[in-house]
């Protein structure tokens, strides 16, 4: 309100303001409990740089790192040594095996197989019957 | 960053959390009615205050205290604004497509709670109020907004000129014309 209102105009601004309080202080249970909800939420903006202090720049730093280490370990292990190299080639192959569908016909037959090796050792020279491994 | 520097800034943001609760606890009710005559929906008035809430708390927490007021005003005073022109927009497009002008507001929704006083003390404060509110409604937005965050909210000139984003001068002048035109619309109410 202005000092330099006039009387008249001063007690009707009062009036209006009154007016308005008076409003204010008649708002229902339902809608003070919802502006207070409201206000819990806005609150909640604060909570990261509160309560965790840093938290929530570094624990998405964090994860990213771990992801990028994921992806990126196994590329840096390809171009590691001649023994890794073997080792990762010794490995694919054993995938082929397990994933071949001949090799699954041989698991059906495996008392074959083994009555073949017992036969027969010498000429095999200590290799395994499919000359892998 | 060491436990002790650690603990200080936490308690800080405890500090900063508990003057930021004190502060929107107090302005909250008087935003809402606030927003309720700008908008004239008591939903739509909750969204905005509480919009007008979650900025303040983004973006001007930092900010010392005693200027959270006049900034809470003016970005409440922002989000009505963008209120009356997303209505026109939406308005313009119903009646381009035939439908209605737009939802009006439940009367019985936006009654205040009369529990407080005597029934006829009540119905003449809520006529009082009615018009006053339709006579406000009637103000050109900048002229609305200087009376209200003048007269309902007591800021001061240069705390009005900060919520609305203009002058001293300008402040003066949408709120004598403010004065001018509801004395003109109330008459014997005024």
């Amino acid at each position: 309100m202005n000092m330099q209102d006039k009387p008249a105009e001063r007690e009707s601004l009062e009036g209006s303001k009154a007016l308005f309080d008076s409003s204010v202080d008649t708002i229902d249970g339902a809608t003070r409990a919802r502006l207070r909800a409201a206000r819990e939420r806005a609150l909640e903006e604060l909570v990261p740089r509160t309560l965790f202090g840093g938290a929530r720049l570094w624990i998405p730093a964090v994860a990213a790192a771990a992801l990028v280490a994921l992806v990126t370990l196994p590329l840096v292990q390809r171009n590691g040594t001649d023994a890794d190299a073997g080792f990762e080639t010794m490995a694919a192959a054993d995938l082929e095996i397990l994933l071949g569908e001949e090799e699954l016909e041989m698991l059906a037959e495996l008392e074959f197989y083994e009555w073949l090796e017992l036969e027969a050792p010498d000429e095999s020279g200590g290799e395994s019957i499919d000359g892998v491994g | 960053m060491s436990s002790g520097g650690r603990l200080a800034e936490e308690e800080q943001g405890f500090v900063l959390e508990s003057e930021l609760n004190r502060f929107l606890s107090e302005v909250e009710a008087r935003a809402y009615r606030f927003a309720a005559i700008g908008v004239g929906d008591p939903d739509e008035a909750l969204d905005v205050v509480q919009d007008a809430m979650i900025s303040l708390v983004r973006r001007y927490s930092k900010r010392p205290a005693e200027e959270w007021r006049p900034l809470f005003f003016r970005i409440l005073s922002n989000r009505i604004r963008d209120f009356h022109r997303r209505r026109r927009v939406r308005d313009s497009v119903l009646r381009y497509f035939g439908g209605q002008h737009g939802e009006q507001p439940d009367p019985v929704a936006a009654a205040a709670d009369p529990s407080h006083n005597r029934p006829e003390d009540e119905v003449a404060r809520a006529d009082a109020m009615a018009a006053l509110e339709s006579a406000l409604a009637e103000l050109p937005t900048r002229q609305r907004e200087a009376f209200m965050l003048r007269n309902f909210e007591g800021l001061n000139v240069a705390e009005t000129a900060v919520a609305m984003r203009c002058s001293d001068g300008s402040v003066k002048t949408h709120y004598s014309r403010a004065t001018h035109r509801l004395r003109e619309i109330l008459g014997e109410y005024y």
